[in-house]
């Protein structure tokens, strides 16, 4: 069942059903007859949905069936080991949350955070490294987009 | 007979050059770009004569078009969508440890296409403004087509996951308003969305960010974590660059000539010139691979296009890229009109933004050949530190766009979905492409179908249309015919042993 659970099954997998949801909301679009144009905005989406469909579902046939004549093999060569896993979940988790947090905490010290959680996720401990990296980066790019370039940081 | 007095001056020269260090500056950084540097700049030329307000604004043009190029070899992170193709073969080499030799590579690059699209516009910018007349709604749609069908070339081994990847991004490009009618599509309430997927969020997301989260998923099979990286190559060298002359060649026509079809750009131009230095190549399936050919191609396609987008911006006032339209801004603030009356009214004003182009061009190639030592430095940087900062820049770039954490999100995402698409052995080009070329397909296909009445025979009536519409499907068709030939010969050569 390992072999079934790999990015090359479910990916496609996930593009079919993908495809089908956004086709149900491409089919709510105005047509092209109820617009004045000879397309209407639910035309194009709608082919490009389809071809994406048919290409996902065989896609998906394809990659069940070399997983299912494959042996089972635990030591993939690019099989995530569960300590990778780990690290990935830690980053998406950090990122999300800065995005959320960015506008009510503003830019210095959320990104200062960020930088000291993403240094220790790629395993470094030297604790000279996880303060002068965070403050002095996060200043320098305050610095220059907020002085020299102008664009308001949150 | 023109004054060179009036280019040769301290305030001119240093103007440009000033402009040029910008120009690379908002390059370099991921979420600035040529167009946002350009506009940032024009405001400080308001109290200055034409000559040495172009002077500053096209040295930024130059400077920025080629700035993304750096990044985008160093840490695979485009600056600019133009570097987006430098990617795929300029990244692979830095990590080969040639990272010198692909920085000054993209420099040269850029300086031949940039100054070969000077030529043009010294020489030819009021003849070829005709051609650029003759383009309309079934011209750009076949456009469009001829970049899209270069999907197959960029696929790899299943061309049906290129294609998914291609809908992927003509999908994201619907996001939005629809550009005829107005209707809201895909924004499911979330007013973030109404501006649709900004090209760049997805740039960053889809390359840098994406090439984060595989570093740190790597990091249990990576030999040192604190490995320093060691760039022993040397300058590319001018034996390379000869025998590479038809490649230059070639690309520097694509970027001159997509310059001068008003309403595309250096992205475009980058990814047709790819694609051609490919397709033609002895060695096909070593680009992507670290081939400097793939290299070259984008980079002297890209910086092709400034000299020729400047051609109808100059002879009819139409822009031929984004940069160009805000520089039709400056145009007028200076008093002056764009069109067929410039040349009679102010040739020396147009005389002067020849020569200040050829003189940004130059500056460029100084900068960057004398930046490539300090630029690889970058590479020694440990890789955790290195990703750390690069994921902020994404962050930090994004929001710059239109200052909407929407965008930083949308790029965060976009990274994760294209680790799992890389995972998946989905590959990522034709997303961009797709993200790139949908709008145009779309918007001009229907503009098409409205000027004909809903009779498509317009696309094959045109001779512009039918020609690059037949040229797109046999593009597309081009890897699987050269795959069934060699296989010919391969048989061919086993029967005869």
């Amino acid at each position: 069942m390992k072999r079934f659970i790999t990015p090359k099954v479910y990916v496609p997998i996930a593009l079919t059903i993908l495809s089908v949801i956004w086709l149900i909301f491409a089919r709510q679009l105005p047509s092209s007859s109820s617009v004045t144009t000879f397309a209407g905005p639910s035309t194009f989406p709608t082919l490009v949905l389809v071809i994406m469909l048919v290409c996902s579902l065989v896609v998906s046939i394809q990659e069940v069936r070399a997983a299912a004549q494959q042996a089972p093999d635990e030591d993939a060569p690019d099989r995530l080991l569960p300590i990778d896993i780990k690290r990935i979940a830690g980053f998406v988790i950090a990122i999300f949350a800065y995005v959320f947090v960015l506008d009510l905490v503003t830019f210095i010290p959320a990104t200062i955070v960020l930088l000291v959680l993403l240094l220790l996720l790629f395993g470094q401990r030297k604790p000279l490294v996880l303060i002068a990296v965070p403050v002095g980066f996060t200043l320098a790019i305050y610095a220059i987009f907020e002085f020299a370039l102008k664009i308001d940081l949150p | 007979m023109f004054d060179l007095s009036l280019i040769l001056s301290f305030e001119v020269i240093g103007l440009c050059l000033l402009g040029v260090v910008l120009g690379i500056i908002f390059g370099f950084l991921p979420g600035l770009s040529a167009t946002m540097g350009v506009a940032i700049m024009m405001p400080f030329t308001f109290g200055m004569d034409p000559i040495p307000s172009f002077a500053l604004l096209l040295g930024v043009y130059v400077g920025g078009i080629y700035g993304g190029s750096i990044t985008a070899i160093l840490i695979r992170t485009p600056g600019t969508p133009a570097s987006a193709a430098t990617v795929l073969d300029g990244y692979p080499m830095s990590q080969q440890h040639r990272g010198r030799e692909a920085l000054s590579a993209a420099t040269l690059g850029s300086f031949i296409g940039g100054i070969f699209s000077c030529v043009v516009l010294i020489l030819l910018a009021r003849q070829v403004a005709n051609f650029a007349l003759k383009f309309g709604p079934p011209e750009y749609f076949a456009v469009g087509m001829f970049g899209l069908s270069i999907v197959s070339s960029l696929a790899g081994k299943n061309i049906l996951k290129g294609i998914i990847a291609a809908c992927i991004g003509l999908m994201l490009g619907t996001i939005g308003m629809d550009p005829v009618t107005g209707a809201m599509r895909f924004t499911f309430g979330i007013t973030g969305m109404l501006g649709g997927i900004q090209l760049v969020a997805a740039l960053v997301g889809l390359f840098a960010v994406s090439e984060v989260i595989s570093k740190l998923a790597g990091m249990s099979r990576a030999a040192n974590i604190t490995e320093v990286h060691v760039d022993n190559s040397k300058i590319v060298s001018a034996k390379t660059l000869l025998k590479n002359w038809v490649n230059l060649l070639r690309s520097s026509i694509i970027g001159t000539v997509i310059g001068i079809i008003p309403g595309t750009g250096s992205g475009t131009a980058s990814w047709l010139s790819y694609n051609e230095a490919k397709r033609v190549s002895k060695s096909p399936e070593t680009f992507g691979k670290g081939n400097i050919e793939g290299l070259l191609a984008s980079e002297v396609a890209n910086n092709a296009v400034t000299g020729g987008a400047l051609v109808p911006l100059l002879t009819l006032g139409v822009p031929g890229d984004a940069v160009t339209a805000v520089l039709l801004g400056s145009l007028m603030i200076q008093g002056l009109t764009p069109g067929p009356t410039l040349f009679t009214d102010s040739p020396d004003v147009v005389n002067g933004i020849y020569i200040m182009l050829v003189i940004a061009n130059i500056f460029m190639c100084i900068l960057g050949l004398l930046g490539v030592p300090l630029f690889v430095k970058v590479l020694k940087v440990p890789s955790g530190i290195l990703m750390s900062c690069v994921l902020v820049l994404c962050a930090v770039g994004s929001y710059a766009i239109r200052n909407n954490l929407f965008d930083v999100g949308a790029a965060m995402l976009l990274g994760v979905v294209g680790y799992l698409l890389i995972r998946a052995d989905f590959p990522i080009p034709p997303i961009l492409l797709g993200l790139i070329l949908g709008s145009m397909i779309e918007s001009n296909y229907r503009r098409a179908m409205t000027m004909s009445k809903g009779d498509p025979s317009i696309f094959f009536t045109r001779p512009i249309c039918l020609v690059l519409l037949v040229v797109a499907v046999i593009a597309f068709c081009w890897p699987f015919i050269r795959s069934l030939l060699a296989k010919r010969r391969a048989a061919k050569s086993g029967e005869k042993t």
